[in-house]
């Protein structure tokens, strides 16, 4: 298939996902993928489904996100996420055991009290208890929760299993998927884009680019100057034990996220940044962050210390410069879309959903036109190709 | 070839049972040499586990030395008087989740 209906440029969970939502409604797709798919940051994240309000800041971000913003493409991705093994027929170890964002100080419990009337008018229950009360739900938490919001929507799924799980149903709807394929160039060619990579080319009147930390560098080859801020960040995998808990907890003042998989491993992240970003190999994890990590954590969930530290490891994350979502048609471009940013494992299935509507014509579920790309050109960076 | 460079067998003892074994030998190779393989179980499932990567990542060949739950059998070294026991991981009673 060298003229398809779109060419996908990136197999992470999003480009997965998209492949998925435009095959079903009947676009021929190819994706392209660099590497093996899976194998960046949509394979090395913790695997969060955050359907509360997120803590704003991970571990030195400089600009806090707009959480409250989120909220309803959060309530989005819950009903997606309801749904998804049911649609692609697979298991992807999906886990809706709720969860608790605790807080340690009276700041902190007042922005629990704020989020949980932005997560009431999105219509999102959360419930704000006292430390005692948390304590009674989930006893394994220590005396320093001064109080937590509980959310039943909150849970996990398997990052190893998802994106697997969306190609092999894009495949089954006839999509192509080329790993090792990296793209080398784009050209305009009329109205469509000509992909290249050496001497293979696919040529469509719509790209998809999402290409996670790579986007700047895909978006450019179509003369399209996008600003991204990629870092890396890492994730703590303990031994084994017997299930113990079945709930997320967070941090509402401080990255953290754990949870105790399928496997009976116990994942402890947060977004706490690794040593150093290596957009070439492997990124190389940072020893003060796992100490910082650990220590938070033991501190919130005290059982953690009698465990042993397994693995770590650390993958980028395609962060944005506003920290907020990036997502839609680039101006001035007709036909080349782009979607990354910061939480794109929960909202993978609204994204892909999202794309699929706005190259369909539609008018997406929620409103997304903030979260365009237009805020990320650089001013002189709209000039188009030159066929 | 001199003769300091050969092994010098020491007692160890195996879940209970006194044995030879070299000193400095991995504790791995020590158990593996008295036929037993499974060390341990999954905590999860209760599968028997064993060596696997040899080299201390897997965590997979934990027993308890001198007293010491969670040791990694294949980096420890064999020493006169060590006390190894396998199955000492605590196992869940009842499945559930």
């Amino acid at each position: 298939m060298t003229q398809p209906d779109v060419v996908v440029i990136g197999a992470g969970i999003l480009g997965a996902s998209a492949a998925f939502h435009l095959a079903e409604r009947g676009y021929r797709v190819v994706v392209l993928e660099r590497g093996a798919p899976n194998r960046e940051g949509s394979g090395t994240t913790a695997g969060n489904l955050h359907i509360q309000a997120i803590h704003t800041r991970r571990p030195g971000q400089e600009v806090p996100v707009d959480s409250a913003r989120l909220l309803p493409l959060q309530r989005r991705a819950s009903d997606h996420w309801s749904q998804i093994e049911e649609r692609l027929g697979a298991d992807v170890e999906l886990r809706r055991g709720g969860g608790f964002m605790v807080a340690e100080t009276a700041d902190q419990e007042e922005e629990l009290r704020e989020k949980h009337e932005w997560e009431r008018r999105a219509g999102i229950p959360t419930e704000v208890l006292t430390g005692d009360e948390a304590r009674k739900q989930l006893p394994l938490l220590s005396d320093r929760v001064r109080a937590a919001s509980w959310c039943s929507l909150d849970g996990y799924a398997n990052p190893l299993l998802i994106t697997p799980a969306y190609l092999a149903a894009a495949r089954r709807l006839g999509v192509e998927v080329h790993a090792f394929t990296p793209v080398t160039g784009i050209q305009q060619v009329g109205d469509d884009y000509k992909v290249l990579s050496g001497d293979r080319s696919w040529t469509a009147p719509v790209v998809v680019n999402v290409a996670g930390p790579w986007i700047t560098e895909i978006s450019a080859l179509a003369g399209i100057q996008i600003r991204m801020s990629p870092v890396a960040i890492q994730m703590h995998v303990t031994v084994r034990v017997p299930p113990v808990m079945h709930h997320l907890v967070q941090h509402i003042g401080e990255g953290m996220s754990v949870k105790q998989v399928s496997a009976g491993n116990l994942l402890i992240g947060g977004g706490w940044p690794a040593a150093a970003l290596d957009m070439a190999g492997r990124s190389t994890v940072s020893v003060p962050s796992m100490a910082g990590n650990l220590a938070q954590a033991g501190r919130i969930l005290p059982f953690l210390g009698e465990l042993r530290l397994l693995r770590m490891w650390a993958g980028p994350l395609a962060a944005t410069p506003d920290e907020m979502p990036v997502i839609g048609e680039v101006p001035g471009h007709p036909g080349f879309f782009v979607a990354g940013g910061t939480y794109a494992f929960t909202l993978a299935p609204v994204w892909g959903d999202t794309l699929a509507r706005q190259i369909a014509g539609e008018a997406p579920a929620d409103p997304v036109d903030d979260l365009g790309p237009g805020r990320l050109l650089h001013d002189d960076a709209t000039t188009p190709v030159s066929p | 070839m001199s003769t300091n460079s050969l092994p010098q067998t020491v007692t160890v003892t195996i879940d209970g049972t006194p044995g030879q074994a070299w000193a400095g030998q991995s504790v791995t190779a020590a158990l593996v040499s008295a036929g037993i393989w499974p060390l341990r179980r999954n905590p999860v499932n209760g599968q028997l586990r064993g060596p696997f990567c040899g080299m201390g990542v897997c965590l997979e060949c934990e027993v308890t030395i001198n007293g010491r739950p969670g040791s990694r059998s294949c980096t420890a070294h064999v020493t006169d008087g060590m006390d190894i026991r396998t199955h000492t991981e605590p196992l869940q009673t009842a499945a559930h989740g």
